[in-house]
Parts: structure tokens; C-alpha cells; sequence
């Protein structure tokens, strides 16, 4: 691996750049869901700050929380006069936080489930393709590594928890459908390294990132799909940089590739949903990598009409289940979900769609807790059952 | 004349600190790792161009902090523009450029009013942003010394300039040789002590400039441009890559 010095170049710049205008506040989704000035963006610049002037021994771990009470979304980065790539600075932190050993503790805790298990979850790592079993599938040819041309990267949240195993149901269906030559890497997937990453631990994170492309080298697959959008984030945009090169193989997410099939009528709708879905733009997909139009071009083939909700594609609001916060602050998580959930409940939407199963489970959370009638789905589900496979 | 002579030395201290603390930011800048280019991909003459349009929409036109807060936009981009102004005017004085083209008649507007409400539209316009800072809780708690400091030198600069004309002045011609290729020349001698303190204060100002938030005058520019590469960089990235094929 190269070797990393931190912080780079963009990050001084950035941080000698930022006026303390405070707009990014006025955005913030926990800023916004707390109130409380501690999770604010301009009071992490001052601790990162505080780190680079090697002031960071003075810092209590009770203050380096709060680096963790944040989305990692990205929405300040919209806001900034200046666009300074903001969640870079958050993960900076983060690195900067690991360093002085002043995570909160259940992050550290966290972290040694995530290097045992490979996964988040502390569930066995050799019950990573259970979740087939679990939904009945009948035909698991695929789920145990084979050569094929394309890699499904499961993710953790939808191979270990139960609300978003449907999502892999899904994908599963629809790539046998399009007869598409696929494999899992099965118990040989590792986490993608996101969380690792969250918790600034760059090199666990870059040996999970080795492992995963060897992995994928060894099935001699060209393209690795995600139904995750922040496995996708982390395999398109942080694995060459944690690795020092290009990846050997194209990375697409899941609704890239059927919305592909899917102009080229190569799979057909019939069952087209009678429904109003609101559709959230999952942040580490839409602001982070772009894909913006895939997931949309699904929904108006699936369903009756593709609802926009107010903080949408760049400037999308945050599902509050990202960043590790469900770890650190799970209120907080739950008020910014629920907000977003009133969001589609007043756009009168019957289905939540996103593209993201860790907004799916904090939406799913969310609607019990708001009492409402909404539906919440991955856009892939609503591909397979428009296709009839669900 | 002897007094002339300590603002000389003032304003070449300034200057001098100023090069310094630029060579300090640079280094500073320089001396971090550069980043990864992700995938290495180079721009095109055509994304160049949308690449420069965002900068000079987000820093010119402000249309990020417009969208952001109407208001805060509007003051924000007032100040700047009205700063801009002054400083063109300022530029006379050094003889960049000359008012001969302006007839009499309008010579007390362009030269005269223009001028004087611009300035104290200024310090209005930075009192404002100055109390936006202190009241809105965020902004306040982020404020610091060197802000207030920053401020102090804006505020009292401006204010002094101001009052170089209300005050009594004389109708002599007036004359300052800051360097050998650099003479300030006003028609008629501004009040000294006014003059005195706003070149003190403003050439404080620019000693500090590097060290302070303003810094962004320069980095801002580059962290925009970067900002837009990199997102022009992603999206050429996902959108060209929903292929199978090799």
C-alpha cells in the first residue's frame, strides 16, 4: 500500500479556507435534529484545528464524541461558499480522534466485532450468504464463488439484518432473470471498509479494501455491483486511494445496472406498481458518486409517479444512518429519519424508496415509531416486483 | 513631513509581513501531502469551462450563500462588490487610471457623492456582518480574537477613511511617496490624522491578511476550482461506467 501522510494538501487548504459563516449549521441535519451547538460543523472544524496545531492531548474524549455525531453526509459541503470538501475533513477527525485513542469507547468496542467478524455486526462471518436460507431461496447457485462476470457485493447490513435482506432477495431475482453471469464472493466478503474508515482507522481499512479486490480477482469478474450506496462510495471512490492504483474491475450499483437493462428493454415491467413513491437520494450516492437519474428512471418504470422530496439529488437530506451515529447517538439518528419520513408522509406518498439499505432500516425504524401508513422500499425491490419476481 | 515618513515605514513593514505570511501559507499548503488525482483523469477544454462557470457563479455571484440565506447573500455580496469598487477608485490615486474623461458636471457625482456613500454603505454593510456574527448562536460560537481583531481593522479602517473627507481638510494638492514606483497623489489633502490611522489600520489589515480568515480571498479560488474538478471527475466517472463490457 502507499504510504499515507496526513493531513494532505486540499485538507490544509480547506481548513484555512473556511470564514466560519456558519451556513453549513443551517443545513446540517443533526445540527438541525439536536440543536445542539457541540454537533455543529464549525465546532468539529475547531477540533480538527485544535489536532493540527498538536493541541489534541488537551482534548477530552468526552469532546472527541462528538466527532462521531455526524452523518458523514455531506450536506455542509453544498452550503459552503467556498464547496470545501467537508466530509473529508469529518473522516480527517475521525483519523485524528483514532490516532489519540479518544474514540468513545463503544466504538472501540465496535471496531473489534467489525476486524474478528468482517462485518459490523459481530455475526459470524461464515453466515454471510445465511440470509438465502432465511428468505427460502431455492435456487443459492451463485452465492458460493464461481467465475463470472459479475461480483453481487452483498454488504453487510443486507446480508446480516433482517430489513434489508429482501433488498439481496431482489437483486438475486432480477440478475437470474436477465440470465446475467454472476457470483458472491460468499463468506470470502469482507466489509466493504466504510466503517473502518468511519472510525479512522485507515490501515484496517485499506487491508479490507486488499482483501476485497483480491477476492474479486480470484472469481475473474469485471464488474462488482452494490445494492449499498456506500459500499459503492467506498469501492469507486476510496479504494484507489487506500490502494494506491486502479482497481482491476468497473464498479456499478445495482439500479446503474438494471436502469441500463431496462432503457434497453432488455427487462420488462409489467407489473408497474399503482403507487406515489417519494424517492430518497441516498447521500453517499447522490452527493458523494453521482448517480442520480438511475434510481428515478426505476421508479417511473416500476410505479405510477416518482414523487420529488424537498432536499433532493446533490442536496439531499440525510437518512441520520450513516456515520456510525446509530452507534454513538441512535435518538439523534431516529429524529433525523422520522423528520424525513413526515417529509414523504406530507408529499402523500404510499412507498419510501431509497437506494441504500441503511436508509431503508432507518426509515423502517422510523415509520414505527411516527405511527404513519408509508411503505418503505429499496428501489431494487420495486424493480422485482414491477418484474413480477416478488 | 517627518510624520510621512513613519506611515512610509508602516506601510512598508506591512508589506513585508504580508510577502512573508503569503510565503508562510504557501509553504504550509506545500508542505501537506498531495492528494491521490482520482483515477487520474484529465479535464477537457469544454469541462474546464463548466468547471470556471461554477467558481465564478459560487464566488462571484455568491449563489451559494444567495441560496443559502437571501439576506446574509445579499449583504455578503454587496461588501464585496462595493470593496471591489473602492479599490478600482483607490487605483486613481496611484495614477492606474485617470478621471480626466469625467466632465465637470458629473465629476462631484462620480468623484464626489459616489465614492463617500459607498464607503459608508460599506461600514454598514460590515457592522451588519459583524453583528451577524455575534447573534446568530453557530456564528458566535465560532467567533474568535483573531476575528474580532479582523474586524476591529475593517470597521475602524473604513470608518477612517470616511472621515478623511468630513473632516477639515485643506485644498492643497497632496503627495506621498510610498516607493520609488509608487506615489499616491490626491487633488485636494484628505485630513491628515483621518489619513494617518486608515493607512496604519488598512496597512494592519494587510500585514494580517495572510495569517486571517481573509485568507480565503486566494485559497477560496482554488478550493472552489478543486471542488468542481473533482465533482466533474465523479460524475464523468459514474456516468460513462454503466457498461459490462471491458
Amino acid at each position: 500500500m502507499k504510504s499515507e501522510a496526513l493531513p494532505k494538501r486540499y485538507h490544509v487548504l480547506n481548513l484555512d479556507t473556511c470564514m466560519r459563516c456558519t451556513l453549513c449549521a443551517n443545513i446540517c441535519p443533526t445540527y438541525i435534529a439536536s440543536g445542539d451547538l457541540k454537533v455543529a460543523p464549525a465546532s468539529r472544524i475547531k477540533l480538527i484545528k485544535s489536532f493540527m496545531e498538536g493541541k489534541g492531548e488537551n482534548l477530552t474524549r468526552e469532546l472527541c464524541t462528538e466527532a462521531f455525531r455526524c452523518t458523514l453526509c455531506g450536506r455542509c459541503m453544498e452550503s459552503c461558499p467556498f464547496s470545501i470538501r467537508t466530509v473529508d475533513l469529518w473522516y480527517l477527525l475521525r483519523y485524528y480522534t483514532c490516532k489519540a485513542g479518544k474514540r468513545p469507547e463503544t466504538l472501540d468496542s465496535f471496531e473489534e466485532r467489525l476486524l474478528s467478524n468482517r462485518n459490523p455486526y459481530g455475526a459470524d462471518s461464515s453466515l454471510r450468504t445465511y440470509w438465502a436460507e432465511m428468505l427460502g431461496i431455492s435456487d443459492p447457485s451463485g452465492l458460493t464463488p464461481r467465475k463470472a462476470k459479475v461480483v453481487l457485493f452483498m454488504g453487510c447490513t443486507p446480508a446480516y439484518r433482517s430489513v434489508a435482506q429482501d433488498t439481496l432477495g431482489a437483486a438475486v431475482a432480477l440478475l437470474n432473470k436477465l440470465k446475467e453471469s454472476w457470483t458472491t464472493l460468499g463468506n470470502d466478503e469482507w466489509c466493504c471498509g466504510c466503517p473502518l474508515l468511519m472510525l479512522g482507522n485507515r490501515e484496517a481499512a485499506a487491508e479490507f479494501a486488499r482483501h476485497n479486490v483480491e477476492a474479486v480477482k480470484a472469481v475473474d469478474a469485471s464488474v462488482l455491483v452494490t445494492i449499498c450506496a456506500t459500499c459503492y462510495k467506498m469501492f469507486k471512490l476510496e479504494y484507489e486511494e487506500l490502494l494506491g492504483g486502479p482497481l482491476p474491475f468497473k464498479v456499478l450499483h445495482l439500479t446503474e445496472l438494471l436502469s441500463k437493462y431496462v432503457t434497453e428493454l432488455k427487462l420488462e415491467l409489467p407489473n408497474k406498481l399503482d403507487a406515489r413513491v417519494a424517492y430518497h437520494d441516498p447521500c453517499d450516492l447522490a452527493r458523494m458518486s453521482w448517480v442520480i437519474e438511475a434510481p428515478r428512471i426505476l421508479i417511473r418504470e416500476a410505479a405510477r409517479e416518482l414523487v420529488e422530496l424537498p432536499g433532493n439529488r446533490l442536496d439531499t437530506s440525510c437518512c441520520g444512518g450513516g456515520g456510525l451515529l446509530q452507534a454513538v447517538d441512535n435518538e439523534l439518528r431516529l429524529k433525523i429519519a422520522r423528520k424525513r419520513v413526515r417529509e414523504a408522509v406530507e408529499a402523500k406518498a404510499d412507498i419510501l424508496a431509497s437506494a441504500c439499505p441503511a436508509c431503508k432500516s432507518s426509515f423502517v425504524e422510523a415509520v414505527r415509531e411516527e405511527g404513519v401508513d408509508i411503505e418503505v422500499m429499496d428501489v431494487v425491490e420495486l424493480v422485482a416486483k414491477a418484474a413480477g419476481l416478488y | 513631513m517627518q510624520w510621512m515618513t513613519v506611515l512610509t515605514a508602516v506601510a512598508h513593514t506591512a508589506l513585508l509581513i504580508f510577502v512573508i505570511g503569503v510565503i508562510y501559507r504557501l509553504a504550509r499548503w506545500f508542505r501537506a501531502s498531495s492528494s491521490t488525482n482520482f483515477r487520474a483523469q484529465g479535464l477537457s477544454f469544454g469541462e474546464w469551462v463548466k468547471v470556471i462557470s461554477n467558481v465564478i457563479l459560487d464566488l462571484v455571484f455568491m449563489r451559494k450563500v444567495f441560496r443559502s440565506d437571501e439576506v446574509f447573500g445579499t449583504v455578503v455580496w454587496l461588501m464585496h462588490m462595493v470593496v471591489l469598487v473602492l479599490l478600482v477608485g483607490h487605483l486613481r490615486a496611484f495614477g492606474v487610471w485617470s478621471a480626466e474623461a469625467i466632465g465637470e458636471g458629473p465629476r462631484w457625482l462620480f468623484l464626489g457623492l459616489i465614492p463617500t456613500a459607498l464607503g459608508w454603505l460599506l461600514f454598514f454593510l460590515l457592522l451588519f456582518l459583524f453583528v451577524r456574527r455575534v447573534r446568530l448562536t453557530p456564528a458566535r460560537s465560532m467567533l474568535t480574537l483573531g476575528d474580532v481583531v479582523l474586524y476591529a481593522l475593517l470597521l475602524s479602517g473604513v470608518l477612517c477613511g470616511n472621515l478623511m473627507r468630513l473632516l477639515p481638510t485643506s485644498h492643497e494638492a497632496f503627495q506621498w511617496r510610498i516607493f520609488p514606483w509608487l506615489t499616491l497623489s490626491l487633488e485636494h489633502a484628505p485630513n491628515l490624522a483621518a489619513f494617518s490611522l486608515h493607512v496604519v489600520l488598512l496597512s494592519a489589515l494587510l500585514a494580517y491578511l495572510p495569517f486571517s480568515p481573509l485568507v480565503h480571498i486566494f485559497s477560496g479560488i482554488v478550493s472552489s476550482i478543486l471542488h468542481y474538478k473533482w465533482r466533474l471527475q465523479v460524475a464523468k466517472y459514474s456516468l460513462g461506467g454503466v457498461s459490462l463490457e471491458e
